[in-house]
């Protein structure tokens, strides 16, 4: 069985996906390519929304749950609302990545989980000689809630978020290169509430760059998770 | 003549054939990529390269127009410095690291989106979306602050474009955002560089206008939103709450009036403008109201309507939830008529004999209280049955609704206040003589 060429008219076999005379796509083979570049520009178009309902989810979800808790204490209410909204903004993110499990890799050998320590105390330090020329927002008092919040659930809840579903959808984006410096600006950002504005941001880039490349090399949450952790634990008791 | 192997994917394809039937590759020139299929998907790269990499070249304005706005922020923060004299802590090098490092982010940005367009888009999208949360929190949704969340939607859609634009930039590496120069010794006068210049140029000027059009339908879509937005938004006129006001008073309903008020019928104002509507008699049948001619002014309206001789002025706020409210009603003065048939009843009640003359000249609405208290009092100084002769009388400051007026009495004096209330002067308050 034969079928003609719609370019040059040749006869070519029905099974074929070019013309044997002239080289040109059959107009099945055209429909194939050309679902596979929507296919793509649809995965793309789905990653940097999810990279952007992580930016705004989190930080609408920040200030409104301020406003949610306004007038309460510096306590429980306070850390589950913001906590709570990180983690929603995560899942949210996911969700529209399509990607849940995905987002969430736990699975790190013993050598990546120790290599954490010395990645927080770099961040750290990073951030003491930033925040020592710069912006320091004002030590709060350290109740049991905001040592919770700030040592357990912002880890677990920005991780996730930052080199969980942003990480994946980053990579959907671009290389890991790229990813491990997307994220690190959306960590940045995310930061950006605080009270100093960008000042806020440099020391949170490096720290990203830092969380992110265990996030990369080790392939799972559990280091970056750990390093953080780490991080604003080692922060607190300096404040 | 034989079957011929394709080098690219290695199909046996029938003898004669130019190129492969499984991946188009053109079998006399046995290169990879040489075929019709890799042709096809380059030309395909580089249409779908030059609809999208607009959106990196506006994200590139984007970014310049930050940096000037940041410019314009150095600036400022110089002037300031001079003012603000001494700061406290680290406040001066924050601030100054601060409005430099906007400066040095949104010109590195400006620069260098061409060459990483995805990361830096990212940067922009994410600096963008802080911002809008910010103001939109600050400012709720007002029509400026949709703008940005639109934009911020945008921008966020521009990092997909851009995530392309970097893939297909990658893949090709002759495809790039900006054109690069020519070499100069290829720029001899006449030759194929004068062409390909000359080309160029055109190039640019139709690109140019091209972009001019762009913008200035870009331009005019803005504006529309703008309007459409702030026309969705803009309270209602206050035409309607006048033209229910109006009917109001044309059926004399004082407590329908009242109910336009924000504290409602029972408020303060409500019974305010009822006394004052009943003071003049206009409870009943209110005078006519003219045409209304409206003054705007932002969230609020003054109406004047003509009303008889005079004017009355009403004031009108818009709140969000409940709409126009009232605010107040400035009524028209009025005359009021003379005092002495007031008088010469209270002296008539005062000379007769018993409290019961005395009692009728109070104001109705308050005569059960004080007449019991005056009639105390008369009783007091026994003057309950017959009270002393009134001498002559100081009428008080003429044109007043509110006249205290002085009797002599032997020695000392009698105090009596009159309120006119429609139709009568009546007596709303007595102050005896000392004992």
């Amino acid at each position: 069985m034969s079928a003609h060429c719609a370019s040059c008219g040749a006869p070519r076999p029905v099974a074929a996906r070019f013309c044997g005379a002239c080289g040109a796509p059959t107009a099945e083979h055209r429909r194939v390519l050309l679902h596979g570049v929507r296919a793509d520009r649809l995965r793309t178009q789905r990653a940097a929304l999810a990279l952007g309902v992580a930016c705004a989810g989190t930080l609408f979800g920040l200030l409104g749950g301020s406003d949610l808790v306004a007038g309460a204490d510096d306590g429980w209410p306070t850390v589950l609302v913001g906590s709570a909204s990180v983690f929603v903004a995560a899942l949210a993110a996911s969700l529209v990545l399509g990607e849940l499990r995905a987002t969430l890799p736990l699975t790190a050998s013993w050598r990546w989980c120790v290599a954490a320590l010395p990645t927080a105390m770099l961040s750290l330090a990073a951030a003491w000689i930033l925040t020592a020329y710069l912006w320091s927002a004002d030590a709060a008092m350290p109740t049991a809630a905001r040592w919770i919040g700030v040592v357990v659930l912002a880890p677990l809840g920005e991780e996730w978020l930052c080199r969980g579903a942003a990480w994946r959808a980053a990579n959907v984006l671009a290389s890991p290169r790229s990813a491990l410096l997307l994220t690190a600006i959306l960590f940045a950002f995310l930061h950006g509430l605080g009270g100093g504005y960008l000042l806020e941001l440099p020391h949170r880039f490096v720290a990203g760059l830092l969380f992110g490349w265990l996030r990369w090399r080790s392939g799972s949450l559990l280091p970056g998770v750990l390093a953080h952790g780490l991080h604003n634990l080692g922060a607190m008791c300096l404040a | 003549m034989e079957a011929i192997t394709c080098p690219e994917c290695e199909a046996i394809q029938p003898a004669g054939s130019a190129f492969c039937e499984n991946c188009g590759v053109k079998l006399v020139v046995a290169e990879k990529g040489s075929g019709r299929g890799a042709a096809y998907e380059r030309s395909r790269a580089r249409q779908e390269f030059g609809r999208i990499k607009q959106t990196v070249l506006i994200v590139r304005s984007v970014f310049w127009a930050m940096s000037a706005f940041a410019g314009l922020l150095v600036l400022l923060w110089f002037v300031a410095l001079g003012q603000l004299g001494e700061l406290g802590g680290n406040w001066r090098l924050a601030l100054t690291v601060l409005v430099w490092g906007q400066l040095a982010v949104t010109i590195a940005g400006a620069l260098l989106v061409t060459r990483a367009p995805l990361v830096w888009t990212t940067v922009g999208a994410c600096w963008w979306t802080l911002d809008t949360v910010l103001n939109v929190w600050l400012g709720g949704l007002a029509p400026m602050n949709v703008f940005r969340l639109v934009l911020m939607v945008s921008f966020w859609f521009a990092v997909a474009q851009a995530a392309r634009v970097q893939r297909l930039m990658a893949a090709d590496p002759s495809l790039q955002l900006v054109r690069k120069r020519l070499d100069p010794e290829l720029r001899t006068k006449g030759g194929i560089a004068d062409t390909v210049q000359s080309r160029q140029r055109d190039d640019r000027r139709r690109t140019g206008r091209r972009r001019l059009a762009m913008f200035g339908v870009v331009a005019l879509g803005l504006v529309a939103v703008v309007l459409v937005i702030g026309m969705v938004t803009r309270p209602p006129t206050v035409d309607a709450t006048v033209q229910a006001f109006a009917e109001r008073w044309a059926r004399g309903d004082a407590e329908a009036i009242g109910q336009l008020f924000e504290e409602g019928a029972a408020g303060r104002r409500a019974t305010s403008l009822r006394d004052d509507l009943e003071q003049r008699g206009w409870n009943a049948a209110s005078p006519r109201l003219g045409e209304p001619e409206v003054v705007p002014a932002e969230g609020s309206a003054l109406v004047h309507f003509p009303c008889g001789d005079g004017r009355l002025s009403v004031g009108f706020r818009y709140d969000e939830r409940a709409g126009w409210l009232l605010t107040q009603v400035t009524l028209p003065p009025f005359e009021v008529p003379d005092l002495a048939p007031g008088i010469d009843a209270f002296r008539r009640a005062w000379a007769a004999d018993g409290t019961d003359a005395l009692v009728a000249c109070l104001r109705p609405a308050s005569r059960e209280r004080l007449g019991t208290s005056l009639q105390r009092l008369l009783e007091k100084r026994d003057w309950h049955r017959q009270r002393p002769v009134l001498g002559d009388v100081d009428p008080g400051q003429p044109g007043r609704d509110r006249r205290k007026v002085l009797f002599a009495l032997g020695n000392d004096e009698l105090g009596v206040l009159f309120e006119f209330w429609h139709p009568q002067w009546v007596v709303v308050g007595v102050t005896l003589p000392r004992e």
